[in-house]
């Protein structure tokens, strides 16, 4: 099919990517009885806790200025928004067999409107960095204008991890377990608990070609300054770019014969 | 005749059999080096499911579609509603799509009748709007207003079946398919639904459907296709579909039996056959007026004959035939016995014997009948064979208003002594 073709039918199901976004918030949700706050106990938990085990137990931070709560609870909310993206798009497929058996449409609705409901989430999680922020007397600063973009970047990575896995767990179902494997153990290889000025300066490179340390440090640069360097995460932003467009080919050249394999 | 809104030229589709070791990325590297090493026909690995369709349905055409189970059905109608792309070939469709492949599907179990309706317009790419404006419609139609606000979970099968034929049938497409689901409403909802789509297609739309009851198929649609493992046999009337599907089920039992003539069937003097010593060794239809081995008219008149032979007496023996309509139950028995209407020569001793049965003219309806023979005494039932005979009858080309006889919803339509006066 030609792009324009493409982009033409996804213009005319854009509804149904709000439609199906709505319909699993309404699912899981309505049948909760505290609904929609469960989105945020699950980061209040991980604040808590976090706080208490990297800052009370272990003393990670030493003499940093930061307020630790601040520092872990930025870096968590951005994992969580990774992990859902890729835990629940990178399923979105085979979630969805028989809606896929029985009607035509662009299959990439189906990761897309899942992000779309961990965004949803992800919205909901935001107020608690807000009333950190008032808790410590922070000001504003300029770049804070640009976090955004630092969240775009976590969203663009995890939904085109997503979208090679899911086209990958329909075809081989062993793909599955790499979803708990990447966010069970990429949270510690990523400077969620602890800044990356902490990492020997050996490894320290290492961090630099990784999308999510790029996306939380960043994040936090906007938020409280301290150091980001544009330059040395160069190599994270191509990985993201490089992750995006083949992601999206191949998906692409999947989609045709998705319900072939299911 | 407006060009037509489907065309298929050449459509294959080929799906991978692949084992349960292939679907995990490690199993398909090693069965793709074994496969390498070892060189097996790359053929074992394939089944096509449709190969070389080519096909055209025009605007307003109700098209069925028969064939076995396995025999590509719904993969065709996966194809035109493009949920599958064909291995090969071409697929032209004008217009939108909007179809009915499975109950229920497309309905979350945990969101009301109503919100399922906007979810299932948002899988066709309806808009809101779009959907509102039918809305009323479609829950009229589906009778089950009372539930529309409950969630589906606690529907029952037909009442998914009618809120998802509701649904494909209100809301703008041009092209319906229907596989094989409307079966499971009940008969009210089915001619209901029946008459819903003669009535879409005088608006102009198009529907396809896949069907198992030759009922639906020969009083709903303008043409059939034959489908037979993945190939399509014939494309051609619905009557003449029907009756080349069955018969391809006739000429299977006939060449069992290592019958000349395709339409008596033998029984071998199989003792297991023969219960009692009776066998039914040949069961013919006659009739005067035609040539036809299985397709009659409804202005034939028609009989059955049945050749048999009584090993020893057993007493006063009855034959009764059983006249079936479009595979469904009974629809009358007639014995020899009844009313004392004996026939001249009793079944009480052994011997050959001929019995024939004869239907009047306009006894049988548009429809397929068979056959069933059973052979009783005061002992019991001694001989009891389904299906000895199947045939097809026909309306005679415009002799009768086709009119109410098109659905043919009766069994049989006999002439009765009618009178008229003036007053």
């Amino acid at each position: 099919m030609l792009a324009s073709a493409y982009v033409a039918k996804l213009v005319l199901f854009k509804r149904l990517t709000f439609k199906l976004a709505h319909r699993d918030l309404k699912v899981q949700y309505s049948q909760s009885m505290i609904g929609i706050s469960w989105a945020l106990i699950q980061p209040l938990t991980g604040l808590v806790l976090y706080t208490f085990l990297f800052d009370t137990v272990i003393n990670t931070m030493g003499g940093n200025t930061v307020p630790y709560p601040l520092f872990v609870y930025s870096g968590v909310m951005h994992w969580m928004l990774f992990s859902a993206i890729v835990g629940r798009a990178g399923t979105a497929l085979s979630a969805n067999i028989n809606i896929l058996k029985n009607w035509s449409f662009p299959r990439i609705i189906l990761p897309v409107s899942k992000t779309l409901v961990c965004l949803v989430e992800f919205a909901i999680s935001l107020p608690i960095l807000f009333g950190i922020l008032w808790f410590y007397d922070f000001p504003l600063r300029w770049q804070m204008i640009l976090s955004p973009l630092f969240v775009a970047m976590n969203i663009l990575c995890a939904l085109s991890i997503a979208l090679w896995l899911s086209a990958l767990t329909v075809r081989y179902r062993d793909f599955y377990h790499i979803i708990p494997y990447l966010v069970g153990f990429g949270i510690f290889v990523t400077p969620v608990f602890f800044p990356s000025t902490l990492i020997p300066e050996k490894y320290a490179f290492l961090t630099f070609f990784n999308p999510m340390s790029c996306a939380i440090e960043g994040f936090r640069w906007c938020l409280h300054g301290g150091t980001f360097d544009f330059i040395r995460y160069a190599p994270s932003i191509l990985i993201t770019l490089f992750l995006s467009i083949s992601g999206l080919v191949f998906f692409k050249r999947q989609e045709l014969n998705i319900v072939d394999f299911i | 005749m407006s060009s037509p809104v489907i065309e298929l030229a050449g459509v294959s589709k080929r799906f991978n059999l692949s084992s349960s070791r292939e679907d995990t990325f490690a199993g398909a590297i090693v069965s793709k080096c074994s496969s390498f090493f070892s060189r097996n026909k790359e053929a074992d690995k394939y089944q096509w499911a449709l190969k070389d369709i080519d096909l055209a349905v025009n605007e307003g055409e109700i098209l069925g579609i028969i064939g076995k189970n396995g025999s590509g059905k719904s993969t065709l109608l996966r194809i035109l509603s493009e949920i599958i792309t064909p291995t090969s070939g071409d697929v032209r469709v004008r217009g939108t799509v909007s179809s009915l492949l499975d109950v229920g599907a497309g309905f979350h179990p945990d969101l009301t009748g109503r919100e399922n309706v906007y979810l299932n317009g948002a899988l066709m790419g309806m808009s809101k709007r779009e959907v509102s404006l039918r809305f009323d419609e479609i829950v009229d139609f589906s009778g089950i207003s009372k539930y529309i606000d409950s969630p589906v979970k606690h529907y029952s099968s037909g009442m998914f079946l009618r809120l998802g034929f509701s649904v494909a049938s209100h809301l703008i497409s041009n092209i319906i398919l229907i596989d094989e689901v409307l079966s499971v409403g009940d008969a009210e909802f089915q001619y209901a639904s029946l008459q819903k789509i003669r009535e879409l297609t005088s608006s102009g739309k198009t529907v396809i459907i896949v069907s198992h009851g030759m009922n639906s198929i020969l009083s709903l649609c303008t043409n059939a296709l034959l489908l037979e493992s993945g190939k399509l046999v014939a494309n051609d009337t619905p009557f003449n579909i029907v009756s080349k599907y069955l018969s391809g089920t006739h000429e299977k039992i006939d060449e069992k039996l290592k019958n000349e003539e395709s339409r008596e069937f033998i029984f071998p003097s199989d003792p297991k056959d023969g219960i009692s010593g009776i066998i039914l060794h040949k069961a013919t239809i006659l009739c005067k007026t035609i040539t036809t081995k299985e397709s009659f008219f409804t202005d034939n008149e028609i009989s059955v004959e049945l050749s048999l032979t009584l090993a020893k007496p057993l007493g006063d023996m009855e034959v009764m035939i059983q006249v079936n309509r479009n595979h469904e139950s009974p629809m009358i028995a007639t014995a020899t016995g009844l009313f004392g209407l004996y026939p001249k020569v009793s079944l009480n001793q052994k011997g050959s014997f001929k019995v024939r049965c004869s239907f009047p003219k306009y006894f049988f309806n548009k429809g397929l009948y068979s056959i069933s023979v059973c052979l009783t005494s005061s002992v019991g039932f001694h001989l009891e064979n389904k299906d000895v005979l199947r045939f097809f009858v026909n309306f005679p080309v415009g002799q009768l208003s086709d009119f109410w006889y098109k659905d043919a919803p009766f069994d049989v339509g006999p002439i009765a002594s009618w009178e008229m006066d003036r007053l």
